[in-house]
């Protein structure tokens, strides 16, 4: 009986502590609502889930990189790239049509800059974050120079509505309106399917195993190459089509706009479970992560907490958070920081 | 002259060196001098490098430190604008901008004293709890930054003592303050990284932590000495920021997180550990800063240094990648080659020969 709760607990921690996120998310939930009972309502779901949509589309790709043992720190860019280049093709006229298109184009422009950073990896056999952090640079520079850096705000009226487009709504006691996106379609479905593909398909298991360790990956006969190459073209497009819901909920379109906030998304990434040095993670766990830090930023608006203590709670979590985490490791730690060392020096070599 | 030049492809094929940044560093500065000869090879402008440089360069020799020991410390900016903000919530209360000198010495020591411990704090969580560098300092960098923003409230402190406004404008005998600051520091540095037990020490943690650990090298010690060194380095970049500026900004500088990274890795740092340069961390500082006051001299689009600072990354470390003989690439353009060759190899007599012998034996 006790063996059977023991296993019944372990299941819902999950491989990658999801579980332990999801407990800080009901507790934190549970907590806020105790002292304003208004929190719990749908209407702060809703509302988390406007906050979430660009940053957990964002998470995905960078998820996607991590996994592969990463760190793109170019996602930002790709997306501010592809929403304002849409933007200022509307705006001269070149790109008609719907909302459809606008996001097509979006992620395909967010497509091929991931295959840039693809072909520079493959190219110079550098580690991710120092290709990709010279790639941001040339994104925002080639965006701000070649593309324009003014603001765009003649957005057309699809564009406009899009942010109001509402599957449900409510109204709070405080009279005013929030509802459930249409937005929360797409976005499910990308989360459902990024985690049907790496959970069921040869390709996403290959992610995994590339992750795990490069070599064996490719003596098991995986295409390490192009499982690498497809990762990032992924993680592009993500970003590409990220960067459009960003600029068609606030509803105008600025370059110089969200890069800068890459950490952030990171940490969440990982406070969801994924290892740094690839080959661990989950989808879900990725959603928890993300939902977290939205959550708190929303529940200190809601204990009325001066802003100015964003960062100060964010960071104090992400710390108790990390040490949680690392009584995952426990006595491995030695085994752990070698294969750390083993994969940082091939990566550079 | 061709001896010379073949010590200097040497140098580049060895696994580790400053030789790319070099390189850079004659290429730009000889570019930029022919392309605006009146403007670029100026004193006036090479003292305004000589203002820019010296907080960069100092965060750049913070990351450089955690990178020595297979780590990275993404805090350096947040511990500069705590310590800034420490200093002048000091000075504040304590004279504000008549300070006398009493005062303004125990608000630097203030500032040092919050940089190593916030420093401490990094090296203790990675030495002895054991979190992986990126992720405690990503955390201690919301974590310091959010104090800075929460202790003043938002807005900048201006009550800054007159002495410390001149760290950022004088220049005895032409030479700016913040440049001789950040020259005694790198050759503080340099001497701890490279003439020290603790330096030695350092750089055997980063370059294989077993072999450290089986030759006595207590590694949480050596964490903890890393980070406290990187976390003063960075508050004294933090009282440059408060000099320059002429406040404490609680969020100044957060584009400066990365770009401290692209110095160390441009200086030919290794992020997987074992080797730091305190020469190249320096020169890869004073590339990135000539770029920029050299597009400024040309009258280029100021976005386009954000674009030349990250292609200028990619090319050196991929020049340098390439030299040392890694060179995938080629196969991706002539494959064919490479099958001819594999063929070639099949016909040749040596192969038949071994061929004719293995057959009957087995």
């Amino acid at each position: 009986m006790a063996v059977g709760i023991k296993r019944a607990l372990l299941r819902a921690r999950g491989r990658n502590n999801e579980g332990v996120v999801g407990l800080a998310i009901i507790i934190l939930v549970l907590a806020v609502g105790a002292v304003d009972h208004s929190f719990w309502s749908a209407a702060t779901v809703f509302n988390l889930f406007r906050n979430s949509y660009e940053p957990l589309v964002f998470a995905l790709g960078v998820f996607l990189v991590l996994l592969i043992g990463g760190i793109d720190v170019s996602f930002d860019a790709i997306g501010i790239f592809a929403g304002y280049s849409v933007a200022i093709l509307i705006g001269q006229g070149h790109l008609g049509g719907g909302l459809w298109i606008y996001f097509l184009v979006a992620a395909g422009i967010g497509l091929m800059l991931g295959a840039f950073n693809a072909l520079v990896v493959a190219a110079f056999r550098l580690p991710v974050l120092i290709v990709t952090l010279g790639t941001r640079g040339i994104f925002v520079g080639v965006l701000l120079t070649a593309i324009g850096s003014a603001y765009v705000n003649n957005l057309p009226p699809s564009i406009q509505s899009f942010g109001n487009s509402y599957l449900v709504t409510v109204r709070t006691p405080s009279g005013q309106v929030a509802g459930l996106q249409t937005l929360v379609i797409p976005v499910a479905l990308l989360c459902v399917l990024v985690a049907i593909v790496l959970r069921y398909t040869v390709l996403g298991r290959g992610v995994y195993a590339v992750g795990g360790g490069e070599e064996t990956a490719r003596r098991a006969g995986f295409s390490v190459g192009a499982i690498k190459t497809m990762v990032f073209c992924v993680a592009g497009l993500l970003a590409g089509f990220a960067g459009m819901i960003h600029v068609s909920l606030i509803g105008f379109a600025d370059p110089q706009d969200l890069v800068g906030n890459e950490l952030i998304v990171i940490a969440a990434v990982v406070f969801g479970g994924a290892s740094i040095f690839g080959g661990r993670g989950s989808v879900g766990g990725t959603v928890l992560g993300v939902l977290l830090l939205e959550l708190i930023q929303y529940a200190l608006i809601t204990l009325k907490i001066p802003s100015s203590w964003d960062n100060v709670a964010i960071g104090g979590l992400l710390l108790a958070g990390m040490v949680l985490q690392v009584a995952r490791y426990g006595g491995g730690w030695r085994t752990f920081r070698m294969r750390v060392q083993t994969r940082l020096s091939g990566a550079t070599e | 002259m061709k001896q010379s030049l073949s010590r200097f492809t040497m140098a580049l094929r060895t696994e580790h060196s400053a030789a790319p940044v070099i390189a850079a560093t004659v290429i730009v500065f000889v570019l930029f001098s022919l392309m605006a000869p009146d403007i670029f090879p100026t004193q006036v402008n090479m003292q305004s490098i000589g203002y820019q440089m010296p907080e960069t360069a100092l965060l750049g020799l913070a990351v450089m430190l955690s990178m020595v020991v297979a780590g990275i410390d993404l805090s350096v900016v947040a511990i500069a604008d705590l310590a800034g903000v420490a200093m002048v919530q000091y000075y504040e209360t304590a004279g504000g901008v008549d300070a006398g000198f009493g005062v303004i010495v125990i608000g630097i020591l203030i500032a040092l004293a919050v940089g190593a411990g916030c420093g401490m704090i990094n090296g203790l969580l990675i030495g002895r709890l054991r979190i992986t560098a990126i992720l405690a300092t990503l955390a201690t960098m919301e974590l310091y930054g959010g104090l800075a923003i929460a202790w003043t409230g938002g807005p900048a402190l201006l009550k800054v003592p007159t002495p410390i406004q001149e760290l950022g404008y004088a220049a005895p005998w032409g030479i700016p303050v913040p440049a001789v600051i950040f020259v005694v520091c790198a050759v503080l540095v340099a001497v701890l990284l490279n003439a020290s037990r603790f330096g030695i020490r350092s750089i055997l943690v980063g370059a294989n932590p077993r072999a450290a650990e089986l030759s006595g090298v207590r590694e949480p010690r050596v964490q903890l000495g890393v980070y406290t060194a990187s976390g003063l380095l960075s508050s004294v970049a933090g009282i440059i920021f408060v000099g320059r500026t002429a406040s404490a900004t609680p969020d100044y500088g957060a584009s400066y997180i990365l770009l401290a990274v692209v110095i160390a890795v441009l200086a030919g740092v290794n992020p997987a550990g074992g080797y730091g340069t305190v020469l190249g961390v320096t020169l890869s500082a004073f590339v990135l800063s000539m770029i920029q006051s050299g597009f400024v001299a040309l009258n280029f689009n100021q976005f386009l240094y954000q674009a030349a600072q990250g292609g200028i990354l990619i090319l050196v470390l991929a020049i340098g990648s390439l030299a040392r003989g890694d060179q995938r690439w080629r196969r991706y353009l002539s494959p064919r080659r490479r099958k001819e060759g594999g063929e070639s190899h099949a016909t040749s007599p040596g192969a038949e020969e071994t061929a004719s012998v293995s057959g009957p034996g087995s």
